[in-house]
């Protein structure tokens, strides 16, 4: 770690912190990604009512976000 | 990096190979001829009519932001660093894939614009657009040199071709299509791609795993290593030299990845050939799915390599380790017959896709963003001519500054970081400012944009001019340079004077266009 690569990282205040920090960090990102799909009106994304669930992206999207959660559980 | 690559065994092409290999390119340009014929205009061949399907856009997304530089690049890598590198397809890619499919690209969509720095010049000046299309189009030349780089190293090893022989097919190939077929037939044709790549790396992931004696076997292996510790993290300590959890993800998570996927080109450009917002997101989703299962077909090859060949290949920080030997050294080692000529047909694949979809959307800008501000009144004929012509120029360009890039870079994946690096922090920084808020000016974004990437330039400089030891991590880069593009962009703008409201119209997501309005 060069002088100049620590002088930059001194100034992320959570940088000195431990691995645990580093993979909650990660799953709060897909969490707080999930949460602002779950309150987005189904208006803005085209849903109508009685689409079928395989159709609904924002259901797709959720997925995708669970995989994440659980890749980063194991193996962050 | 010929002397380890001239150490591996060179594997024997049988008729079977030969077959699938000849199929496969056969089958390739067939398709982009065949959907070459409805190209008559210049929206035609830059955004295929927009009669896209989200399924082929989507297969489409995957083999652009994936190719031969990617195979070759991240095994080496993943050699290296271990399964941290999985990060550049889930923080790096999903994340960014799943906030532009939700939050951004309606925006574009609205905007009925071609190019990100068209965007970006309605909404700042005209000065911004053309730099930021300059910047742009210098990142996709020097890309498709990488991408060439790879496609000589498969080449010289497979085939005993030459440099500048395997150079030059792949460039007449890609050529023939791309020329001719614009979007629509780059995305047929990756949609093929995108299926034989996933099956070629499928099928060096599955018989590698099962030689190195299946994962447990592999783990052990790698773990008995003196220097293999964080192999099998991909949250790695604050201290560690080039991927720290912070740096990846700040410069990665939150800078790199969305300006990738939210303002490339060759990205969007696809989204904005669908038939509607909904095929758009749907695309979207689509590559964000197929993507989960990249991280393995890409990392674990070198997880193999390494558990395989270690002794062969040696340690990453002894003189002479050369990254893009990984690869090869399995594809040479591993693949029984007719197994070989399916994944040599899945390098090519992600060699063509990547080309042509560079080539074509780099094409695009130039057009758009440069020849049109100074030639606004000839016909649609002729723009769609200039297109093919630099399809052409493009080609020709990358395959001279392959040379460049196969000289001055350790690993393909790096340099095509470092190019990518220059410019997209202060990208997302003025894209984010200049949707969010009315208050970011025309010469804040110009600003901005200045400094961060001279920032970007100084920061990278500074291993050349005060030493090694200075080298900082480009995920780092990518963060900083965005916090000075914000950070110049606000300051300035609270001393100039915004567009008013009516000039933002469409622009600012605040402000909805006139249609929008009256949808609502």
């Amino acid at each position: 770690m060069n002088e100049l690569f620590s002088v930059l990282l001194s100034a992320v205040p959570l940088a000195d912190t431990s691995l645990w920090l580093g993979r909650a960090a990660f799953i709060a990102v897909y969490v707080v990604l999930a949460i602002l799909l779950m309150l987005m009106p189904a208006k803005i994304l085209g849903e109508g009512e009685g689409q079928p669930w395989w159709k609904s992206l924002r259901l797709w999207a959720l997925g995708i976000i669970a995989v994440q959660i659980s890749v980063y559980w194991y193996w962050g | 990096m010929d002397s380890l690559l001239q150490q591996i065994h060179r594997p024997t092409l049988q008729t079977i190979d030969i077959i699938l290999i000849v199929t496969y390119l056969m089958l390739v340009t067939a398709a982009g001829l065949w959907f070459s014929r409805g190209v008559r205009s210049s929206k035609d061949f830059f955004l295929a009519g927009r009669s896209l399907p989200w399924w082929a856009v989507g297969m489409s997304l995957v083999v652009s932001d994936i190719g031969a530089k990617d195979m070759v690049g991240l095994a080496g890598d993943a050699y290296r660093y271990g399964i941290v590198m999985m990060n550049f397809d889930f923080i790096g890619c999903a994340f960014p894939v799943l906030v532009a499919a939700f939050l951004f690209m309606p925006f574009f969509w609205m905007a009925g614009v071609f190019t990100i720095p068209e965007y970006l010049g309605r909404r700042y000046n005209v000065y911004v657009r053309m730099i930021f299309a300059l910047l742009w189009t210098m990142f996709m030349v020097g890309t498709l040199g990488t991408i060439f780089v790879s496609a000589a190293a498969m080449f010289n090893e497979l085939l005993g071709w030459s440099f500048w022989f395997s150079v030059g097919v792949t460039a007449v190939m890609v050529g023939i299509y791309t020329t001719l077929g614009g979007l629509k037939a780059v995305v047929v044709t990756d949609a093929i791609s995108c299926i034989v790549l996933i099956v070629g790396a499928s099928l060096i992931c599955i018989i590698g795993v099962v030689k190195a004696g299946g994962f447990t076997g592999m783990h052990e292996t790698i773990s008995q290593m003196d220097w293999t510790e964080n192999h099998f993290r991909m949250v790695l300590p604050t201290d560690h030299s080039a991927y720290s959890w912070p740096s990846v993800l700040l410069g990665l998570g939150f800078v790199m990845g969305p300006a990738y996927w939210i303002g490339n080109q060759a990205i969007v450009q696809r989204t904005l050939g669908t038939k509607s917002q909904a095929h758009a997101r749907a695309s979207y989703l689509f590559c964000a799915t197929l993507k989960l299962l990249f991280p393995v077909l890409l990392v674990v090859p070198g997880l193999i390599g390494l558990a395989l060949f270690h002794e062969d290949l040696g340690r990453p920080d002894a003189s002479g380790f050369d990254g893009n030997a990984v690869m090869p050294m399995l594809v040479s080692r591993l693949l029984p017959t007719g197994v070989l000529g399916i994944v040599m047909g899945a390098f090519l694949a992600g060699i063509l896709s990547n080309l042509d979809s560079y080539v074509n959307s780099a094409s695009t800008m130039v057009v758009n963003d440069f020849y049109r501000l100074f030639n606004p009144s000839r016909s649609d004929h002729h723009y769609l001519s200039v297109g093919r012509w630099l399809v052409v120029g493009f080609l020709a360009g990358g395959a001279a500054l392959s040379y460049v890039v196969a000289n001055h870079f350790t690993s393909v994946f790096e340099a095509f970081q470092v190019f990518l690096t220059l410019f997209q922090g202060p990208l997302l920084a003025l894209l984010l400012l200049g949707m969010l808020t009315r208050r970011a000016t025309a010469w804040g974004g110009f600003w901005g944009m200045t400094l961060g990437v001279c920032l970007t330039s100084c920061l990278h400089g500074a291993q050349f001019v005060l030493g090694e030891e200075y080298k900082i991590s480009f995920l780092w880069v990518a963060w900083w340079s965005f916090v000075m593009a914000v950070t110049v962009t606000i300051v300035v703008s609270a001393f100039t004077k915004p567009y008013d409201r009516e000039r933002l119209r469409g622009l600012v997501c605040w402000i909805p266009a006139e249609e929008e309005m009256s949808h609502e």
